[in-house]
């Protein structure tokens, strides 16, 4: 039985975010470009990117130089976080810190060349970092109290305080000291030795006329109280003890040690027991491999140290296993558990604990996977330290006090883009791998929540195909809580950098695109503000370091325009069988004021698109109840109005278009200003066959 | 960082007249001076000294004492560091800053000092030879000695070497610098005596005064000066 055609209405009450899939939700998008979701569910317009100082001084005048790009970019704070610091590095190696309050001039630039504990700057020309030549991780950072470590398995790794850059740790242990049995008298004190009173030298007890013997070894401490390793034993130096104070003339030792690099304070120097026997013969050999605290040079001056302590007043017993160097190229560093950890090709190395300098000896874990290869990065998260390899996931878990171990979660997949990794609040660790982009799920430790690994990609699998797998290091991250997003900066098809953002609406598991931010490196600062910090690429068009903001409508200075772009996924209206006709388009968005909406239709998938309507723009006003917008009232007429949503119409025809089986609708504004709910469509569908002859309704009477 | 950026989305011509545009611009500004306004968004030169309060950047605590007629005598038994004089004043130089926020602490001391007794004839020569005849023991010579520091909160930040009684009249200085974190500290100045015997070299030994008359050889103040610098951070 035929049935007429009737007027039929969809509607779609909240807009969805990009999903790619042929067969998808009809809520989904298959373009969202340049909007963000805001937490009234709506899409609105995302915001666009200033220098960091462009119009602090002057307008829009850039102060950096249009030669160089930034190559890392680094966020620290101290006092509670009243003083921060923003880092980065130049192109071209220098490592500069902004300095909001100096005045834009070619010589006197908003920003101040780090300088070293003995002054010399990084300004590319004294002091020059190495900058990596092609897609990379780059310099990383990790922040340890009031301190920010970089690492790039390059230059010696160094520490920043705010004020001095510093070496961190230290690569070598001193050269050995030298022992000098030397004449003095030391019966009652000694230089700054304390007090040992009776008849006492170096010895403890009553050496008197004894032939004695010791060993030295010494340290440097740098000013955080980081100790270097421990120096090989000086020579064994024999000492006779005398009976009194005038007949002991060698009853103290000279002791020559070493000064240390820039940033040492003090040398701590350590010393066996007696060595020999009664007989004075020194066959006590395992005494001499032991060290006892003797005590601190506190300074980088002195070389000589004058000892003359019996054996009863020494310290501590030292292991030398416990003090180790910073590790050498050392290419990725965290934070974790009051530990540093570093890793070095397929090795972890982790600190002793509370001390992020020293590496003993045996602190380190082996990485092992089936195809090996190095770590590419770690991410301190909840109970664990992430590690990743570039096709494998580890956990390393437990603490400096039960030991620290390591578990393999995955050996499927991985990332090499270790400053593209972010906690994603609710959800888990967010990093992206050359296949797609993952969540890793639950708390990480053994509880009754799993640790899982969450493919979040699919919808945008095609986009995220375009991926440059080859420049995945370059990828960046970045949490921007002010919006609720995730942006993940990629580098497309054959370019190096990266040159568009994924962006993932945490809080709706969503999707969409932007274009035109180029994104070196990035930060989102975890201060009060929150801003999204980036360095730029792009030297010539945007040079410098840019805040990403809903204040402007431009992408740069002089950049283009934000251009908000919704276009729906493809809608089987009725039935993708059956043709339809669209009538009505109800657009349902906020009246933000005189400024268009434009929509655009796309029919059946097709190359081109079409307005189906006059011109296919309204104004984002209420017909009949406009608000006064910018550009027409006065201060004394105007009144102040507010954001309402609001329904606009648009008449549709499809005459001239083929039979309508999958619709697509696009929205974008004239101007800038967009913010969308949903819509309605209205469209005609049913069978037309139930015709009626016309000579049989109206025909002459009598027939 | 204090520099600030607005937030709030642009407004373009042909856009509603919405208040919250303004009002949460105006937030913007009004919460980062509350309380976040520093360096990178107060320009060189924006503010000069007629502009800012007293003792916002410096404060300088400052004692000084000059005899009127009673000397301030140091205490010379026992060989530990102390504070406490007699006569004219009753300690030495001591400060109680309560700072609000991290500083810099500079202090010095300085004074002039005078020993009563310098008379050869009241040190101890030390002439015993060694037993085996090794010509490098060599006599030492006892004088009589003052030292001294400056601590704060216990953490000795400046000392001076041994100041003899060969000269009858010196003036000792120490000075020493230090990091504050905010809240109250205690700057002493203190002093300790002993007899020195010095010999060749650097080297010296040390032992208590109880060798001589106390009360007559200590060493006594006729005036100091100190004063503690505090540059805030």
């Amino acid at each position: 039985m035929a049935s007429n055609p009737q007027t039929l209405q969809v509607e779609v009450n909240q807009l969805g975010g990009i999903d790619e899939r042929y067969r998808t939700d009809p809520t989904a998008a298959s373009v969202v470009q340049d909007m963000t979701l805001t937490q009234q569910g709506t899409w609105k317009q995302c915001g666009g990117f200033r220098g960091i100082t462009s119009d602090y001084y002057n307008g829009s005048d850039n102060p950096f130089p249009t030669t160089g790009v930034i190559s890392s970019l680094h966020w620290f704070t101290q006092h509670n976080g009243a003083k921060q610091h923003l880092i980065w590095e130049t192109g071209a190696g220098a490592l500069r810190t902004f300095d909001g309050s100096r005045p834009k001039t070619n010589t006197n630039r908003p920003w101040t060349n780090l300088r070293t504990v003995e002054d010399d700057p990084y300004d590319a020309s004294t002091l020059t970092r190495t900058i990596p030549s092609g897609p990379a991780v780059g310099t990383v950072s990790a922040v340890w109290g009031g301190r920010i470590f970089l690492v790039n398995g390059e230059d010696e790794p160094i520490q920043y305080d705010g004020r001095r850059v510093m070496r961190a740790g230290y690569a070598f242990p001193p050269g050995s000291p030298t022992a000098a049995a030397t004449r003095g008298r030391f019966r009652y004190y000694s230089l700054g030795m304390g007090t040992v009173d009776g008849n006492e030298s170096l010895g403890s007890g009553n050496y008197n006329d004894k032939t004695c013997g010791w060993r030295y070894r010494y340290s440097f401490v740098n000013k955080y109280g980081a100790e270097s390793p421990l120096s090989d034993p000086s020579n064994t130096v024999a000492v006779r003890a005398g009976a009194n104070e005038h007949n002991n003339p060698y009853a103290g030792v000279w002791l020559s040690i070493g000064k240390g690099p820039p940033g040492t304070v003090a040398r701590r120097v350590y010393r066996t027991r007696d060595l020999a026997g009664s007989d004075g013969n020194f066959d006590n050999p395992g005494r001499a491999e032991v060290f006892y605290y003797l005590d601190e040079v506190r300074d980088n001056v002195t070389v000589t140290f004058e000892d003359a302590r019996p054996d009863s007043l020494l310290g501590f017993q030292v292991n030398k296993d416990n003090l180790g160097p910073w590790p050498r190229r050392a290419t990725l560093a965290a934070v974790f558990k009051n530990t540093m950890w570093l890793a070095v090709d397929n090795t972890l190395h982790f600190s002793a604990n509370g001390s992020p300098e020293v590496f003993p000896t045996y602190n380190k874990i082996t990485l092992s996977s089936s195809q090996g290869g190095p770590i590419t990065a770690m991410y301190a998260s909840k109970n664990a330290l992430v590690v990743f390899q570039r096709r494998a996931v580890h956990l390393i878990r437990g603490s400096q006090g039960s030991g620290f171990s390591s578990d393999t979660l995955t050996e499927s997949l991985g990332t090499s883009a270790h400053k593209a990794i972010g906690e994603v609040p609710g959800q888990g660790l967010l990093f992206a791998s050359e296949e797609g982009v993952y969540l890793l799920t639950g708390t990480l430790a053994t509880t009754a929540e799993p640790t899982r690994i969450v493919d979040i990609s699919t919808p945008i699998e095609k986009t995220y195909a375009r991926l440059n797998k080859s420049a995945l290091p370059a990828a960046r991250g970045a949490l921007y809580r002010r919006d609720r997003e995730f942006w993940l900066a990629i580098p497309e098809l054959g370019s190096a950098d990266n040159t568009k953002v994924l962006v993932y609406h945490y809080e709706y598991k969503t999707w969409s695109t932007r274009s035109g931010f180029p994104i070196s490196d990035m930060l989102a600062a975890d201060d009060h503000r929150g801003y999204l910090h980036f360095g730029s690429h792009d030297a010539a068009s945007h040079p410098g370091i840019h805040i990403y903001t809903h204040g402007v409508t431009e992408k740069g200075d002089s950049g283009p325009a934000v251009t908000p772009t919704y276009e729906t996924s493809p809608s089987v209206i009725d039935s993708r069988y059956r043709a339809t006709h669209p009538t009505f388009l109800h657009v349902y968005c906020l009246g933000v004021g005189a400024n268009d909406i434009e929509v655009r239709f796309r029919i059946n998938r097709g190359l081109t698109q079409s307005t189906m309507t006059d011109d296919g723009d309204r104004d984002q006003q209420l017909l009949g109840d406009a608000f006064d917008v910018y550009g027409t009232p006065t201060w004394t007429t105007g009144t102040w109005a507010k954001l309402r949503p609001i329904v606009v119409r648009f008449d549709l025809t499809s005459m001239r278009l083929p039979p309508i089986h999958e619709f697509q609708v696009e929205f974008k504004a004239a101007s800038t200003r967009v913010e969308l709910v949903g819509y309605q469509l209205e469209y005609l569908a049913g069978d037309k066959r139930g015709v009626r002859v016309l000579s049989a309704t109206y025909g002459p009477t009598g027939v | 960082m204090a520099y600030r950026y607005l937030m709030k989305d642009a407004l373009e011509t042909g856009g509603v007249l919405l208040p919250d545009d303004w009002n949460m611009r105006n937030a913007e500004y009004a919460q980062e001076m509350n309380g976040y306004l520093d360096r990178d968004n107060l320009g060189e030169g924006w503010f000069d000294t007629t502009e800012t309060a007293d003792k916002v950047f410096h404060e300088v605590l400052h004692t000084n004492w000059t005899h009127s007629g009673t000397s301030a005598k140091t205490k010379t038994t026992g060989a530990n560091w102390r504070s406490d004089v007699k006569g004219g004043q009753t300690s030495m130089p001591s400060f109680s800053p309560d700072t609000t926020t991290d500083a810099l602490c500079r202090v010095e001391f300085g004074g002039s000092l005078g020993f009563t007794m310098n008379d050869a004839t009241t040190k101890i020569a030390d002439t015993s030879t060694a037993a085996d005849g090794d010509s490098v023991i060599e006599a030492t010579f006892w004088s009589s000695c003052i030292q001294f520091r400056i601590t704060v909160d216990g953490i000795e930040v400046g000392r001076t070497g041994w100041i003899s009684d060969e000269y009858r009249k010196s003036s000792p200085y120490v000075l020493g610098v230090i990091p504050l974190p905010a809240g109250q500290h205690t700057i002493k100045c203190e002093y300790r005596v002993a007899e020195v015997g010095y010999r060749q070299g650097n080297e010296y030994t040390q032992r208590l005064w109880t060798a001589l008359d106390a009360s007559s050889t200590a060493p006594e103040f006729w005036r100091w000066n100190a004063q503690c610098i505090l540059t805030y951070r």
